[in-house]
């Protein structure tokens, strides 16, 4: 009984500090905005922090342990753009959303998010930068071919291996119902799960899939493309649109400098 | 274009008319089958163009909106994706596409793409107007596409009625002479009815104080209540995984650890050299990884376990390391002197071991076992890292659709439901073993007086014991100079049974046993002598 | 020092009369030992320890220690802490490993390779100072045990058997009692009962009411001595002197690892001759 009493107390008293807490710096925010789109609030005075999941070349990943990829070059070149310094935060994928509207944690995602209307809901995106497309992947001795793919691979034995929280999760979903869609933390657990027999296929974005089979899995192709035009944007707070649009001036300039085409040139273009 | 450039290896989707057949689509087989039909007849017509055909639609299909799996629902948004190949003859200038009754939708989000090239890697995108009437959602082009295309139409904020069933699209495209003809062949698409705890968690929204609730960033983030019921019944899918793996591990877990732990004490050096490494490998490595070297590295080594059993195998051999020292500390605990007793009895090791000191091994370490099944419990959440379905995964799912943290505080209560009352359970019985009677609500009858507690003294005379209640050695703890009942029962029960016996006497024995010890006294011996 | 032993014992031996019965020994063990006669008690020591020594890595415990015990023959070891009596005992039944010597078991010599100590220590019962009860078992479950596993009684068999036992030593009302609701001296006596279950030749008493409240030593030294009356072998370790001037047909006192005085109890009591028991019993009286 004791027990109860506190618990309930305890309780109470965090969600009312949570509350006076979040309360509180919600309404602080909210007047500077109003007053001008322009000023934006930051982690770090100075400092760009990024959050980001670096296994998803060539996006972003750790190469020898040095981050590189298009998105990191790119918000490096934004960070410079807007007079900061780049700060990299890694979380896993699935996390940098709750993590941006709950704030407290980094300024913006930019982890190769596409835009999506459903999770416009919870956070804010920036103007779109990369276009990319979906694509499904197997391994050379699997029976689903090129010109099987789009029947075979919706076939209830076919488990297809997508990262959790991805358009690639909802792209199976959505053309192969018949398929077991298996989520993991990170497309390279998706390619090792495929390598080992876990699952069938991949199904990611297309350069992701080309990049992959490219660096670890020679022995795997694609089977399947899917000009889905996916729009990559950074994702911010909805409390913070003045950074918003801050980065989305950033990212205009370097458009019209020319600076994105020169990385999409470098990180995407085939030897 | 950089799609192109990567020169996939393709061979086929070189016409028109095979890339309809290969773009991706989730139609059923039939309309698989209606295509390789229309296929066939398309090949026909391009040796003989006669007359026009018909814009065929390749897929439409809505996206799933359900937390997990690839259903679609009423009364939530998706989005629809339709896909229609045009004739060779035909270049198009609109649609028009017309929606159930009573399904509502984004028409300013729609987008109009042409595929093109190459396995149809090639988007362009439409530009046209887009205006609503109704159900009805018509888009006129600025300028009529190229004839024989490939065209895609993304409705977005599409939100059929919540009743559901076969939801069927009717359209009409127009064509650059503006005639209109029907587009036939779409696939009606099928909708489940919202389920009850989606109608709820949408008639919540609605509510006032749930929009003051979430008005609150905290609160929405992790306490969200529309998402609380949506996430319920997904995660507990989950919590009957996790509790199914667990109830099988444990088990599994239990006589593997004692193995281990008989190992780990074995005269053998061999079998305890191989004890100690598994023990301390496995304990010294996180399961994590113990988890992607097993799904990931076994099937490489051509060893193929599907997942349920493979996790229950990686978890159990785990817990058994935990296990067999959880036991070695059991087993060791037991007084050397239970080993003697048994042995001098003529029992041989294994039945000692079996009879006498697993059963009170196993009294001693269920609060300890107990804890460690709580740590199995909650360590099958890591099994979401490779693919598992369990509490965690799904509520990442939701987690990762939605950006709110709510599904994970719904997940916690399914550890919780089980961790809290085995916490409680672990208490009970540490208390219980310890000796301390936790107070009941109503005091148990069976009091000290049908249960003799056992207090004296020992050989010296000098301090007070009170028996162990597991162990029959006595230990020394406190000095008690009064007698208690038992005691004055047991000097009366004496003298009735031997009325005539001599007895040399407690004192005289006492005496005697206290000179053997310190020499002190005078007593007993000399007087018998 | 082992002058002066084998003079003591040799002096113990002539005092008791006994010569007659030392030769017989000798011939007797001789003939077993070349395989030529079976056991038999009436010319032959039940328990027989030859050169016995122990030594726990550098701490001897016991120098060349002999000792005969006859059938129906109560013997009570005397002698100060440390004196290696308790580790003696335990050598007759293999708990202590002996470093060197022979101990026999009527006619077979545990000490020996190939032999299935657990078969010889159903025959030797033991009682400890600790009691030892199985804590998980009822006084009766303790008792029928050893009898089902070892003896292959059946369970109504084992039970019956128990009960009876457990009525000898005072306790018909407890059967059904755990250890740990029972007095020390319960306790002691349902571990009497349990070794007797086993219809042992011999029964070893390791001091076996040093634990006890004196209260509730005399229940258990009763128990003891209706045992002796009855002509139960047994060899006791104890600091219970008057136990030991009444019950023992044989007393013999221990001092660092060695016998240095053994006799009747009168001979050992009253006329001690080693100077370190008359110090010992000087004490007492």
């Amino acid at each position: 009984m004791k027990m109860k009493k506190w618990s309930i107390a305890a309780i109470a008293v965090a969600l009312v500090g949570a509350l006076g807490m979040f309360g509180c710096s919600g309404s602080q925010e909210q007047q500077p905005a109003a007053d001008t789109d322009a000023s934006y609030e930051l982690l770090n005075d100075g400092e760009l922090t990024v959050i980001l999941s670096p296994d998803y070349p060539p996006f972003e990943n750790l190469e020898n342990g040095e981050l590189e990829g298009f998105e990191v070059d790119l918000f490096k070149a934004v960070a410079d753009q807007m007079g900061l310094t780049y700060a990299p935060v890694y979380m896993q994928f699935d996390a940098i959303i709750p993590a941006i509207a709950a704030g407290g944690q980094g300024d913006v995602g930019v982890s190769g998010f596409s835009v999506d209307p459903e999770r416009a809901k919870t956070i804010d995106f920036t103007e779109m930068f990369y276009i990319d497309d979906q694509a499904v992947a197997v391994m050379e001795d699997s029976s689903i071919t090129e010109e099987n793919a789009a029947t075979a691979l919706n076939s209830s034995d076919v488990i297809i291996a997508v990262q959790t929280g991805t358009t690639g999760a909802d792209y199976a979903a959505e053309n192969f119902p018949n398929a077991t869609i298996q989520g993991y933390g990170s497309s390279n657990d998706c390619f090792a799960a495929m390598q080992s027999g876990q699952a069938t296929a991949v199904c990611t974005n297309l350069a992701v899939v080309a990049q992959m089979l490219k660096t670890g899995y020679p022995d795997a192709h694609v089977v399947l493309q899917a000009a889905t035009g996916e729009e990559y944007a950074a994702v911010v707070s909805q409390d913070n649109p003045g950074l918003t649009q801050a980065l989305n001036d950033a990212l205009q300039v370097l458009q019209d400098n020319g600076t994105i085409d020169e990385l999409k040139q470098k990180w995407f273009a085939t030897a | 274009m950089r799609m192109r450039a990567m020169d996939l290896p393709t061979t086929f989707g070189k016409n028109p008319p095979t890339a309809a057949l290969e773009a991706p689509c989730a139609a059923s087989r039939i309309l698989r089958l209606l295509c390789v039909f229309l296929l066939a007849a398309g090949l026909l017509l391009a040796l003989a163009p006669t007359s026009a055909f018909a814009l065929q639609t390749a897929k439409c299909t809505a996206r799933p909106n359900g937390d997990t799996g690839s259903e679609v629902y009423g009364g939530m948004e998706t989005r629809i994706t339709w896909e229609g190949q045009m004739a060779p003859d035909e270049a198009i200038k609109g649609l028009s596409i017309t929606l159930p009754q009573g399904t509502a939708y984004e028409a300013d989000d729609t987008r109009i793409t042409l595929l093109s090239g190459k396995d149809l890697m090639t988007r362009t995108n439409v530009n046209a107007e887009i205006t609503a009437n109704g159900e009805t959602l018509s888009a006129a082009f600025a300028e009529p596409t190229a004839a024989s295309g490939y065209i895609r139409v993304e409705i977005y904020g599409v939100v059929f009625p919540a009743s559901g069933g076969n939801m069927s699209l009717a359209a009409t495209y127009t064509l650059a002479d503006d005639t209109t003809k029907p587009i036939e062949d779409i696939t009606p698409i099928t909708v489940k009815g919202t389920s009850p705890t989606e109608q709820l968690a949408q008639w919540l929204e609605q509510q006032d104080w749930v929009k003051a609730w979430n008005s609150n960033k905290f609160l929405r983030l992790f306490f969200n209540p529309s998402l609380i019921v949506t996430s319920f019944p997904v995660v507990f899918q989950g919590f009957l995984m996790a509790v199914g793996i667990v109830a099988v591990a444990f088990p599994l877990a239990i006589p593997v650890g004692l193995l281990l732990s008989l190992m780990r004490m074995s005269k053998l050096r061999v079998l305890r050299g191989i004890g100690s490494v598994y023990v301390n490998v496995v304990r010294g490595t996180p399961l994590f990884l113990q988890i992607y070297i097993a799904f990931f590295g076994l099937p490489l080594a051509g060893i193929q376990i599907p997942p349920f059993p493979l996790g229950v195998i990686v978890l159990s051999m785990n817990s058994a390391a935990y296990l067999c020292e959880i036991f070695r500390a059991g087993i060791q605990s037991i007084p050397v002197g239970q080993t003697e007793a048994s042995r001098s009895l003529g029992m041989n090791g294994f039945k000692t071991m079996v009879f006498v000191i697993i059963p009170q091994t196993i009294l001693r370490v269920i609060p300890t076992m107990t804890s460690e099944f709580i740590l199995l419990y909650k360590d099958t959440s890591m099994l979401a890292a490779v693919g598992v379905m369990e509490v965690v995964m799904y509520a990442k799912t939701i987690v990762a659709s939605t950006g709110s943290i709510t599904p994970y505080i719904v997940a916690a209560c399914f550890y919780l439901v089980i961790t809290l009352p085995l916490a409680k359970l672990v208490g009970r019985l540490e208390a219980r073993l310890s000796g301390v009677v936790t107070p009941r609500k109503r005091p148990r009858k069976k009091s000290a007086s049908e249960v003799p507690q056992v207090y004296g003294t020992d050989a010296k005379g000098i301090t007070g014991y009170k028996t162990d209640i597991l162990i029959s050695q006595p230990y020394i703890k406190v000095n008690h100079a009064h007698e208690t009942p038992a005691q004055v029962a047991a000097k009366v029960r004496f003298k009735k049974a031997h009325p005539d016996d001599p007895a040399p006497g407690a004192e005289a024995s006492a005496g005697a046993a206290d000179v053997g010890q310190d020499g002190s006294d005078d007593a007993a011996a000399g007087r018998e002598a | 020092m082992t002058d002066v032993k084998t003079t003591a014992m040799h002096g113990a031996a002539e005092a008791a009369g006994e010569q007659a019965q030392q030769e017989r020994v000798e011939a007797v063990t001789e003939a077993v030992e070349h395989g030529e006669v079976r056991f038999d008690a009436a010319t032959q020591p039940i328990v027989r320890i030859k050169n016995l020594s122990k030594a726990f890595d550098d701490n001897v415990v016991l120098r060349d220690i002999n000792l005969d015990v006859w059938r129906g023959e109560v013997v009570v070891v005397l002698g100060p802490s440390g004196s290696g009596k308790s580790t003696m005992l335990r050598c007759i039944n293999l708990l202590e490993t002996p470093t060197g010597g022979e101990v026999w078991f009527e006619d077979t010599e545990i000490t020996g390779k190939k032999v299935d100590i657990n078969k010889v220590r159903a025959k030797l019962g033991m009682v400890f100072q600790s009691f030892n009860l199985f804590p998980h078992l009822s006084a009766k479950h303790n008792v029928m045990l050893a009898q089902q596993k070892v003896l292959k009684r059946s369970k109504e068999e084992a039970e019956r058997i128990a009960i009876e036992r457990l009525s000898e030593v005072g306790l018909a009302d407890r059967v059904d009692y755990k250890p740990s609701q029972l007095s020390g001296g319960q306790q002691q006596r349902v571990a009497i009962a349990r070794a007797l279950a086993m219809d042992p030749h011999v029964m070893l008493f390791d001091e076996a009411t040093s634990a006890l409240d004196p209260e509730l030593v005399r229940d258990v030294l009763g128990v003891m001595r209706n045992l002796a009356k009855k002509g139960m072998t047994m060899i006791v370790v104890t600091h219970e002197m008057g136990f030991a001037r009444d019950v023992a047909d044989r007393v013999i006192f221990m001092e660092g690892g060695l016998i240095v005085e053994e006799g009747t109890p009168e001979q050992v009591f009253d006329n001690p001759k080693s100077e370190r028991t008359k110090d010992f019993l000087g004490h007492i009286s």
